[in-house]
């Protein structure tokens, strides 16, 4: 079945305990040649999950800053979505999982829920 | 990235559950003799409409009986994915496991 309106995870059960781990990549946006431009699109963060038992990647808007946490830090990811994305292999499809978030706050710590106003994107001198 | 399955909030990505009927039983020869190892049955969702939902369920949970249209809820229901193609494009396709189907 295709769930045309999407997953809404129960990020507690799915991911359980999340541990931050690194920075994995910033992706660029595209200028209208199709260069890479020095504006960042999005920051990918490595995190450590207990119930995958594995380390799982979270995709967080460029509108967010830099997130430096601690090694092993606990964080909680805010309105995770999970979504999939499936390539055409010789024989058969492969799908791989992502997850994009609003935002990483410290597990505990959480940003006030609705205040959208910090979020207003930064300015990035270019 | 890989997972191994995504818990979804049941509320809000399927909304209230219908039963609709039974679907496929997967079967296989074991000794010589046919042993079930799983059933499916397909629900209704007020949330996703576009498909019926197809709900897996372990063999353990033994045959399932509703009304058609009988308001039904999923015993810790969990998500995964698997791919297919059509001509040189992949497409999801996302399986809903269940442990059990109870009355809502």
């Amino acid at each position: 079945m295709r769930l045309a309106q999407g997953i809404i995870l129960d990020k507690e059960k799915t991911f359980g305990l999340l541990k931050f781990s690194a920075l994995r990549r910033e992706v660029f946006l595209q200028n209208e040649d199709g260069t890479v431009s020095s504006e960042v699109k999005e920051r990918t963060y490595d995190l450590k999950s207990k119930e995958q038992g594995r380390m799982i990647q979270v995709s967080i808007p460029a509108s967010i800053p830099l997130k430096e946490f601690d090694y092993n830090a606990e964080v909680e990811m805010v309105n995770p979505v999970a979504d999939t994305v499936a390539n055409a292999t010789f024989r058969g499809a492969d799908v791989d999982w992502f997850i994009k978030a609003d935002d990483l706050v410290l597990k505990g710590k959480a940003a006030p829920i609705g205040d959208k106003s910090v979020k207003k994107p930064v300015d990035k001198g270019k | 990235m890989e997972l191994k399955y995504v818990i979804p909030n049941m509320e809000k990505t399927f909304g209230n559950l219908e039963y609709a009927g039974e679907g496929k039983v997967e079967q296989r020869r074991v000794n010589g003799r046919m042993t079930t190892l799983s059933r499916s049955y397909n629900l209704y969702s007020d949330v996703q409409r576009a498909d019926d939902i197809e709900v897996v369920l372990p063999q353990e949970a033994g045959e399932k009986f509703f009304e058609h249209e009988e308001k039904v809820k999923l015993v810790n229901a969990r998500i995964t994915a698997e791919g297919y193609k059509i001509g040189d494009r992949g497409f999801t396709n996302y399986k809903l496991h269940a442990d059990d189907i109870v009355k809502a």
